[in-house]
């Protein structure tokens, strides 16, 4: 008579291989599951991030800003559960003696230059770098730079996780206006 | 070889013996390369995303090197034109008609490059207050306008305006230390018409 099937000592054995094979595999794919649906909420926030910085950049009146380095909640978008934070903090360039660089130039009479004369043969050496601030060179009331720092902090969180400093990112631009 | 307990004969072990583990071992192996697999494939996702997130950075970086110099055209019209007229190598109050063959003299980029030269976060600097605010090292965050040049001049009669159009090349950089990437670059373009009232 043949001895057919499997010892109780192999089904065991097998048992006890899968059990400590499988602990760390099903971990791996359950943090690699998780980490994927972050990604995923990262790609979403990256793309509201943009939209929003545009905004900021080209739509909005900076009148309507918020005060000078305070930070403003933009809005908190809840997409399949998984939640994406935006704030912007606007930073006003307000310093009326900022340098601001131009060049000069030595002109002399038009009507003999014109014809490609003394200037037409040596602009370069008759261009001159000069500096002044910016409250003595620009029209504007308050005589400083229009310039606004934009800063845009992202974060973002699935909904069993808490927010953290690794799920999130900044975007930085400055705004010209007149 | 063991030996058949009723009859003393001795039993050839069966084929399937051993099967358990055989069968165990190869779906142990199958499984660990499927979490291996989705294991690289969000490590590619992840880099994926950062690169998107470093790109923003970047363009928004040379967004605002554009800012800066439309600003700048702005405070100091009549240099800006002044500059592009002297890019082309023309007096700044000489007209260049349709069909004319205005008199040119030797180009100079000289007072464009003086124009543009403060246009970058080293000169005009980002307020101290966001990295002592939020952290950010400002170091890693810049741009500049790398050229401003004039690729057509006009004069528009009817409304009684010199004009040039000019195109601005800005550059930013950044270097995000979230995925350890190094510095990314990203590069604007943007035209611009420049005009000068003709009196």
């Amino acid at each position: 008579m043949r001895r057919t099937g499997t010892t109780l000592t192999e089904v065991m054995l097998a048992i006890a291989i899968l059990a400590v094979a499988m602990m760390p595999i099903f971990h791996m794919m359950s943090a690699s599951n998780t980490a994927s649906r972050m990604q995923k909420v990262e790609g979403v926030a990256a793309n509201l991030a943009k939209e929003e910085m545009n905004r900021w950049m080209y739509v909005l009146d900076p009148g309507n800003f918020p005060d000078d380095g305070d930070e403003h909640l933009v809005n908190v978008f809840n997409i399949e559960g998984n939640e994406i934070e935006i704030k912007v903090r606007v930073y006003r360039h307000g310093n009326t003696s900022t340098n601001v660089k131009y060049p000069e130039f030595d002109w002399h009479d038009f009507r003999t230059s014109c014809g490609g004369g003394r200037e037409g043969n040596d602009l370069t050496g008759m261009t001159h770098d000069r500096s002044r601030p910016i409250q003595e060179v620009t029209r504007d009331e308050d005589r400083t730079f229009r310039l606004v720092d934009i800063v845009m902090i992202v974060r973002w969180r699935t909904p069993n996780t808490a927010w953290s400093d690794v799920n999130r990112f900044y975007l930085l631009s400055r705004r010209g206006y007149m | 070889m063991s030996e058949d307990r009723i009859t003393g004969q001795p039993t050839r072990p069966s084929p399937r013996q051993g099967i358990a583990v055989v069968l165990v071992l190869t779906f142990v192996v199958c499984t660990l390369s499927l979490a291996i697999g989705m294991f690289s494939f969000r490590k590619e996702v992840k880099q994926a995303n950062v690169s998107n997130v470093n790109f923003l950075q970047a363009n928004f970086l040379a967004q605002a090197g554009v800012q800066h110099a439309l600003l700048k055209c702005r405070i100091l019209p009549q240099e800006a034109y002044d500059s592009g007229m002297a890019f082309q190598g023309y007096c700044p109050l000489q007209a260049v008609l349709a069909g004319g063959s205005p008199t040119r003299g030797t180009s100079s980029a000289r007072a464009m490059e003086i124009f543009i030269s403060d246009c970058n976060s080293t000169d005009v600097p980002w307020d101290p207050r966001i990295s002592s605010d939020l952290g950010l090292n400002l170091a890693d965050w810049k741009y500049e306008v790398a050229s401003m040049t004039v690729i057509a001049a006009f004069t528009n009669t009817d409304q009684k305006l010199f004009v040039l159009t000019s195109q601005i090349i800005a550059s930013g950089t950044v270097i995000e230390h979230r995925g350890g990437r190094g510095p990314r670059c990203e590069r604007m373009v943007k035209t611009i018409e420049l005009s000068r009232k003709i009196n």
